[in-house]
C-alpha cells in the first residue's frame, strides 16, 4: 500500500504565491469614469438596491441605447461627502446620484446639483406631483408607519397611541431615524412638520418607562422577531419585507398623518454626461422598471401609469383615505435643525 | 517554635499562591481565548441558519445562503477586487517598508524617530479621515495637474499600500532585533555585492517577518472598510463595501455565509503561511 503525501516546497510555494501576485497586479483594473461617450456614472447604494437598477433599468432600457451605466456604490453619506469636496472640479466622478428627498434638498441648497431639465424626460409627465423638484427626482416612496404585533398588543391608531410610554419595554425605536421618530412624537404631541419640539417629552416618557433603543434595522427586525417588542414605527417597504421574512407584524397608518419616505436621483452639477444622466432619469420613470421596484422592493412606484399587481398594492400601498393622509417633511426645516435634533438625541435622549 | 513553622506555612500560602496565580492565568486566557473565538465561532454557526431574520434557537439548518452568493454580483467582483488590491497592497508595502525598516534599524539620523513614528500613523489615523483627506487631497492634485486622478483604482491601490506599511515596518523591525551584522560583513568581505548580501544573508534571516507582513498586509487591506468607502472608483467594489451594502436591504444570513468563507481562505493562509514560517517567531 502507497501512501500519497501532498508537499509543497518553499520554492514552489513561493513561485505560486509569486504569480499569484503577479496575475493581481496586471489584473483588469478597469478604470471607469463618467464620460461623454454614452458612459452614465450612477452614484447608487448597493445590494439590491444597485442589482435592481441594474435589471430593471440599466440593461433593458439603456442598454440598447448604446448607454453603458456604471454604478458608483455606497452608501449615501460618503457619496455626499465625496460630491462635496468634488464640487471644484469642472469635471465630477458621477452623472446621477441615489438620495433620500431630505438629502437631495440639502444637495441641492449646497448647490452642488444641476437644475432638472423636464423638457428631457418624457415620462416626468405621469409623476405623482410631490416626487417632482426643480433639483431632482422622486424615484420610488414609502410611509412611516406602525408595526405592531397582533399577538402581543392590540392595534394602535395613531403615533400618540404608538409612542406611549404605557407599552413599557414592548415598544421599540430605531436609533438611526432619529428624524423621523423625533417627528412622530412631535405630531402625536401637538407639534407640526415645522416644531417638532413637542413630542421630546413623549419620547423622555416612553423611554423612562422602558422602550428599547435599536442600533439598526437589523437588530429592530430580530426584536420583532423575537417578541422582544410588540411594536416599533418604520417604512412600510421594511414592513412587508420583514412580513415575507416571516415576522408577525401588521401595519397601521397613523391617524396623524404618513410621512413620506421619499428616494430619489439628482443630477450633480459638474456631471460629465448631463444628456446621459436626463436619459437614465426619463428610463427609471418607464412604467415596467417603477413595477418591477414595487414587486421586489416593496415601494410604491412614484408614476402614475405604472400598474402593480392588486396583491402587490394591497401590501405595500395605501388606500384612498391613507393616501390623502400623506404628508411630505419640511426639507428646510429639517437640514436647518438637524444639528440639534441629532444633539438632543444623543445626550439627552439616548444619554 | 515560631521559627519552624514560618517556612512550612510560608510553603503552604506559596503552594496556594501558585494554584491562585495559575487558576487566573487560565481563566484570564481561556477569557481571551472566547472574546477572540466567539464572533469567528457565531458567524460561522449563524451562516447555516435556515430563518431570514437571524434570531436563536434556529429554526433550522441550510446551506442555500453559500450558493446565494453566487447570485449577487458585488460579492464575486468585490472579492476578486479585494483579492487583487490585498495583493498589490502588499507587494507594494513591502517594496517600501522593508528598505525602510533595515534603515531604521541600522543607520542613525536627525528625523529618524519622526520617520518611525510617520511610518506607523497610518494605523492611528481612523480610517473614515484617513480616506476623506485622499479624496480632498486627489480633488487637489486633480484641480492642480489637469490629469484625472479622482475615481482611480490607482488612488485606491496607493491608499492600501499606505495602510500596509506599518505593520510591515513593525514585523521586520521586530526581526531585525539582535541580527549579528558580522556574518552580512563575512559576506560582503567575501567578495558579495551589497544585493546579493541582502538576498543571500539578510533576506534568509528577516524572512518570517517578512512573510507575516505580508500576510498581515494582505489581511489589512482586504478587510479595510472606512478608508475605503471613500476610495473606490465608479464600477468597482470591494467585499467589505459589499457586505455592508448587501445588509442596507437585506438582513438573511448571506453576509455571514460569506464571512464564513472568509474566515476560511484567511485561516488557510494563515495555516499555510505556519508551515513554511512560523509566525509565532514574529508575532
Amino acid at each position: 500500500m502507497s501512501k500519497t503525501t501532498f508537499r509543497i516546497s518553499r520554492r514552489r510555494l513561493v513561485q505560486v504565491t509569486g504569480a499569484a501576485a503577479g496575475m493581481a497586479a496586471l489584473g483588469p483594473f478597469g478604470r471607469a469614469r463618467a464620460q461623454a461617450a454614452g458612459k452614465v456614472v450612477v452614484g447608487t447604494w448597493g445590494g439590491d438596491y444597485s442589482k435592481l437598477l441594474s435589471k430593471n433599468i440599466d440593461t433593458p432600457l439603456l442598454a440598447p441605447k448604446n448607454y453603458e451605466v456604471v454604478h458608483d456604490i455606497g452608501g449615501d453619506p460618503e457619496r455626499r461627502a465625496k460630491m462635496r469636496a468634488e464640487a471644484r472640479l469642472p469635471r465630477g466622478t458621477s452623472d446621477v446620484q441615489g438620495l433620500s428627498a431630505a438629502q437631495m434638498f440639502e444637495m441641492s441648497a449646497a448647490e452642488l446639483t444641476l437644475p432638472v431639465d423636464y423638457a428631457k424626460i418624457p415620462n416626468a409627465k405621469n409623476l405623482v406631483p410631490q416626487m417632482k423638484y426643480p433639483y431632482g427626482i422622486g424615484h420610488i416612496y414609502s410611509g412611516k408607519v406602525i408595526l405592531y404585533n397582533p399577538k402581543l398588543v392590540s392595534a394602535p391608531t395613531s403615533f400618540a397611541d404608538c409612542l406611549d410610554p404605557k407599552h413599557g419595554a414592548k415598544l421599540g425605536i430605531i436609533d438611526i431615524q432619529y428624524q423621523f421618530t423625533m417627528m412622530a412624537a412631535g405630531i402625536a404631541s401637538g407639534g407640526s412638520m415645522t416644531n417638532y419640539d413637542p413630542g421630546k417629552e413623549r419620547l423622555l416618557a416612553c423611554k423612562k418607562a422602558g422602550a428599547k433603543i435599536y442600533p439598526t434595522n437589523e437588530a429592530l427586525a430580530a426584536a420583532l422577531k423575537n417578541e422582544e417588542i410588540a411594536l416599533c414605527i418604520m417604512w412600510k417597504a421594511r414592513a412587508v419585507q420583514w412580513q415575507k421574512a416571516g415576522i408577525n407584524v401588521e401595519t397601521v397608518a397613523p391617524k396623524e398623518g404618513v410621512p413620506l419616505y421619499i428616494s430619489g436621483f439628482v443630477i450633480p452639477k459638474n456631471a460629465p454626461n448631463k444628456d446621459g444622466a436626463h436619459a437614465w432619469l426619463n428610463a427609471m420613470l418607464e412604467p415596467s422598471a417603477q413595477e418591477a421596484f414595487a414587486e421586489d422592493m416593496g415601494y410604491n412606484p412614484t408614476v402614475t401609469n405604472a400598474k402593480v399587481p392588486a396583491e402587490t398594492q394591497k401590501r405595500i400601498g395605501f388606500n384612498a383615505d391613507e393616501q390623502k393622509r400623506l404628508v411630505d417633511l419640511d426639507y428646510g426645516y429639517l437640514a436647518q435643525n438637524d444639528a440639534a435634533l441629532k444633539e438632543w438625541w444623543d445626550k439627552v435622549f439616548k444619554g | 517554635m515560631a521559627t519552624t513553622a514560618m517556612p512550612v506555612a510560608s510553603a503552604v500560602l506559596g503552594a496556594d499562591r501558585r494554584w491562585l496565580f495559575r487558576a487566573a492565568l487560565y481563566t484570564a486566557a481561556g477569557l481571551g481565548y472566547a472574546v477572540i473565538g466567539a464572533p469567528i465561532l457565531f458567524v460561522s454557526w449563524l451562516s447555516f441558519f435556515s430563518n431570514e431574520i437571524v434570531s436563536f434557537p434556529p429554526q433550522g439548518y441550510t446551506l442555500r445562503w453559500f450558493p446565494h452568493i453566487l447570485d449577487q454580483n458585488n460579492f464575486v467582483s468585490g472579492f476578486a477586487t479585494s483579492f487583487q488590491v490585498g495583493v498589490v497592497a502588499m507587494l507594494g508595502g513591502l517594496l517600501l517598508g522593508v528598505p525602510a525598516s533595515l534603515v531604521l534599524a541600522r543607520r542613525r539620523f536627525l528625523g529618524r524617530e519622526a520617520l518611525n513614528t510617520l511610518l506607523i500613523l497610518p494605523l492611528v489615523v481612523p480610517g473614515v479621515v484617513a480616506g476623506t483627506s485622499i479624496y480632498v487631497f486627489q480633488v487637489e492634485a486633480e484641480l492642480l495637474t489637469g490629469l484625472p486622478l479622482l475615481g482611480s483604482v490607482a488612488g485606491l491601490v496607493l491608499a492600501h499600500v499606505m495602510i500596509t506599511i506599518p505593520w510591515t515596518v513593525r514585523l521586520v523591525a521586530a526581526s531585525l532585533a539582535g541580527f549579528d551584522r558580522s556574518i552580512e560583513e563575512a559576506a560582503l568581505n567575501l567578495g558579495a555585492t551589497p544585493l546579493k548580501t541582502f538576498l543571500k544573508v539578510t533576506l534568509p534571516v528577516i524572512r518570517p517577518g517578512v512573510v507575516a507582513a505580508a500576510l498581515f498586509g494582505f489581511i489589512v487591506s482586504f478587510g479595510n472598510l472606512e478608508m475605503t468607502l471613500f476610495l473606490v472608483a465608479p464600477g468597482v467594489t470591494t467585499l467589505p463595501i459589499a457586505i455592508l451594502q448587501y445588509l442596507q436591504w437585506r438582513i438573511d444570513p448571506t453576509i455571514a455565509a460569506v464571512s464564513f468563507l472568509q474566515i476560511l481562505l484567511i485561516g488557510a493562509g494563515m495555516l499555510l503561511t505556519d508551515r513554511y514560517v512560523k509566525l509565532t517567531r514574529v508575532l
